[in-house]
């Protein structure tokens, strides 16, 4: 038999493709098997993106009227153009946002750097935080001798806050 | 470290840093003077930056369209740069290593990009800026969310890690979509720089991290790292199985692409990548002694805008090709 897509070779596999529930059956030789093969897996890859994109979509429920009190970006907007407009949009969305960045990252809590010029509060905040996950995660792994390092450690951050004025 | 073992399988290492400052909307909300002042910020807040006067800055408006694209074929600056509207521009620094984008998705789209396996050496260099700036403005910044941007796939640190990854002999072997697969499950994704009908052009690849939230700089950094590393070595064993399998008819193949490079008068650009791709195998399996990098080298000189800025006019199609052939076979001496 001849190859389904190059006629000149011997076929030597069947591909047998489902695409939207349409089945479809090609004999096909060595060479143009290789060639689908690339395709597939190009479609494959772009597929799991755009099913992810998707499944992230879905989890966003359309908020007619909810606006971004600065910058006046509507959250209906966003969720079609996937750009917000500020900082403040984060602030106004956050109940909203959070299902959408554990979607995506797993997670809604920073762990990485903190810039230089930030509030004293939003510093002391972002300490507190760290600190809180990593004793959840002592705790989990048994750790007690560490957590409760990290829990002085948490205590005395926040006494040191609160005595400075700022709201922890 | 020779140079084989530094960039025989990664091209070029890249981090990017994506910022916003507090107080001015996100590009996508810009309105009046918010576009001048991010840009008048951000130029002001380079005179920090050490070498800062290395840096100058190019209004993408005011450049012709040959440099605009030139800039884009060095992966400097983004294809959506150039259609970011009357304040998009770049802060370019003397070396191109650093690359500051303006404008763009957010305010500020800090490059560090080097050639061979860097990442460390980038990661470095984009921190650097990215100090030097946070310490003379406030960044959009959130305790809970991190680093605050227009899109919520960059959200957290704003980091991602990009490494250009030469991948024939996997490729070759039909393993690439199993490793883009497994690449996946662990958050990074591995797909094609330049793809056509599904396959990747040139057998090049791009490795990056997708998800930017929840895990330090540290964690991101030492996760591709690891991932790249065993991308790596798995690429070196799969190119000795290959050569080991039929090394004459293997080296049959590998040199005619040389002798096509070396002596065609018209190279498409499908057609030069397909050979670039070759000739790049068989200098690393010791068939031809050239050094690598002069070869990657070639891979901006032949593309389009970069032929063009050569030839000091737009060139059509086929005068294009013709002068791709000329450069590979200047470079690669007839």
């Amino acid at each position: 038999m001849l190859c389904d897509e190059c006629n000149k070779n011997q076929a030597t596999v069947k591909l047998i493709a489902i695409i939207e529930g349409n089945r479809t059956e090609r004999n096909l030789c060595t060479a143009c098997m290789a060639k689908q093969k690339g395709k597939m897996r190009a479609i494959g890859i772009q597929g799991m993106l755009s099913a992810i994109w998707n499944a992230a979509n879905k989890a966003a429920m359309r908020h007619p009227g909810l606006a971004c009190s600065r910058c006046g970006m509507e959250y209906d907007i966003f969720l079609r153009t996937g750009r917000l407009g500020c900082s403040q949009c984060y602030q106004d969305f956050r109940a909203e946002l959070r299902p959408l960045l554990i979607r995506l990252h797993g997670h809604s809590q920073h762990a990485g750097h903190v810039p230089e010029r930030i509030d004293e509060a939003s510093k002391a905040n972002s300490r507190v935080d760290r600190l809180r996950r990593e004793m959840e995660i002592a705790v989990a792994c048994e750790d007690f001798e560490q957590a409760a390092l990290l829990r002085d450690e948490l205590r005395a951050l926040t006494m040191a806050s609160k005595g400075g004025g700022a709201d922890v | 470290m020779s140079e084989t073992n530094v960039r025989d399988v990664v091209l070029y290492s890249r981090v990017r840093l994506a910022r916003n400052f507090a107080e001015i909307p996100f590009p996508a909300a810009m309105r009046g003077e918010d576009g001048a002042n991010a840009q008048f910020r951000a130029a002001d807040a380079l005179a920090h930056v050490p070498q800062g006067r290395q840096y100058s800055l190019q209004r993408i408006h005011d450049l012709p369209d040959t440099r605009r694209r030139v800039l884009e074929e060095k992966h400097l600056i983004s294809r959506e740069l150039l259609s970011s509207g009357e304040y998009a521009a770049v802060l370019l620094r003397s070396d191109e290593d650093v690359c500051i984008m303006l404008n763009e998705e957010d305010h500020l789209r800090i490059h560090a990009l080097l050639p061979g396996q860097a990442i460390e050496e980038a990661a470095a260099l984009a921190f650097e800026v990215d100090d030097a700036i946070g310490s003379v403005v406030s960044y959009a910044f959130d305790s809970e969310l991190g680093f605050l941007t227009s899109c919520l796939t960059n959200t957290g640190t704003g980091m991602r890690v990009t490494a250009l990854l030469h991948l024939p002999a996997l490729t070759r072997a039909g393993a690439l979509g199993a490793m883009a697969e497994e690449v996946g499950k662990l958050s990074h994704s591995l797909r094609p720089l330049y793809s056509e009908d599904g396959a990747a052009i040139g057998e090049l690849y791009l490795l990056g991290n997708q998800r930017s939230l929840g895990r330090s700089e540290r964690e991101l950094l030492d996760s591709i790292e690891a991932i790249v590393g065993q991308v790596v070595d798995r690429e070196r064993s799969a190119r000795e199985i290959l050569l080991m399998e039929d090394p004459l008819s293997m080296e049959d193949q590998l040199m005619r692409s040389l002798g096509a490079l070396r002596y065609a008068r018209r190279l498409s650009e499908a057609e030069w990548m397909r050979r670039w791709s070759d000739v790049r195998l068989a200098i690393q399996a010791g068939m031809l002694s050239m050094p690598l990098h002069a070869l990657d080298a070639l891979l901006n000189l032949a593309k389009p805008a970069h032929l063009e800025q050569g030839a000091g006019r737009e060139l059509s199609p086929l005068e294009r090709d013709e002068a791709r052939a000329a450069l590979v076979r200047g470079a690669l001496g007839a």
